[in-house]
């Protein structure tokens, strides 16, 4: 069975460049790796480059960074609400971390609670006002 | 106030089993567990197992208030009719502060052991839902 997840964060920040960057900032403080594509030979991305990136298109649903954190890898999204604040997604988990729950009878699924610690470190610098996760199975 | 609330939780076929695991693993994540907002009216952790041995079945929604960092919460595992399990802390924010993660972090480590698929947040403005 596979499934495709996603964690969504609202902050209590303005979209800005600043917030951005903040937040893309404390990614690399916390070791994530931006990629220009899931081609896993693909080169290191620069903040300020992703940035503009952002900016350029917010609210194109395609205006993914590609992010390798250790074994695993995901898609990262920054874009404004309705009410200009920023959200932060995660999703699409490749090489997703997985664990033997223990009602799982032998069967390994998503560690869930793993990314979505991921996800609130990367915010750490700002408040969450909600949080919100989608499967599709 | 907020909820938070965890869909899809899947629990142990023997739900005394998942009472016991979620149980262990509030006091091992240090949260106060008890039937009332009274720090004075604890439930030790045998007593709880206690319990559970002796039902058969447990009656849904289990209600318990859970504390950490001096902030209660009230902990509803409750049944779907289609046979899934949710779990929701509520909760009113602390000093007006409107950052929900210390929150996100208690359910997580709630429901350690459990498998879970979803997590989401709903704000209460309504004061008659007041915890």
């Amino acid at each position: 069975m596979s499934a495709l997840h996603q964690i969504l964060v609202t902050l209590d920040a303005e979209f800005s460049p600043k917030t951005i960057e903040t937040i893309l900032q404390q990614g690399l403080v916390n070791n994530w790796i931006y990629l220009e594509s899931y081609d896993y030979d693909s080169k290191p991305m620069d903040i300020q480059i992703l940035t503009k990136k952002i900016l350029r298109e917010p609210r194109d649903e395609d205006n993914l960074i590609y992010t390798k954190y250790y074994d695993t890898y995901f898609s990262l999204a920054i874009f404004p609400s309705e009410g200009n604040k920023t959200e932060v997604s995660i999703g699409d988990f490749t090489y997703a971390w997985k664990k033997l729950f223990a009602n799982s009878k032998n069967a390994l699924h998503l560690n869930f609670a793993s990314y979505i610690r991921l996800l609130l470190a990367a915010c750490k610098n700002h408040h969450i006002l909600t949080i919100q996760t989608n499967s599709i199975i | 106030m907020y909820l938070l609330i965890i869909t899809d939780i899947t629990l142990e076929s023997d739900v005394r089993i998942s009472l016991a695991n979620l149980v262990s693993n509030l006091l091992r994540n240090q949260f106060i567990v008890s039937e009332t907002s009274d720090p004075n009216n604890q439930i030790p952790y045998q007593e709880f197992i206690y319990r559970t041995d002796l039902r058969p079945m447990p009656t849904f929604p289990i209600v318990w208030y859970i504390c950490k960092n001096n902030q209660w919460m009230k902990l509803i595992l409750a049944a779907t009719q289609w046979g899934d399990h949710t779990l929701t802390i509520m909760s009113e924010t602390m000093d007006g502060n409107s950052d929900i993660s210390f929150y996100i972090e208690c359910c997580l480590q709630a429901c350690e052991n459990f498998i879970i698929y979803d997590l989401k947040s709903t704000k209460l403005i309504d004061k008659e839902n007041k915890f």
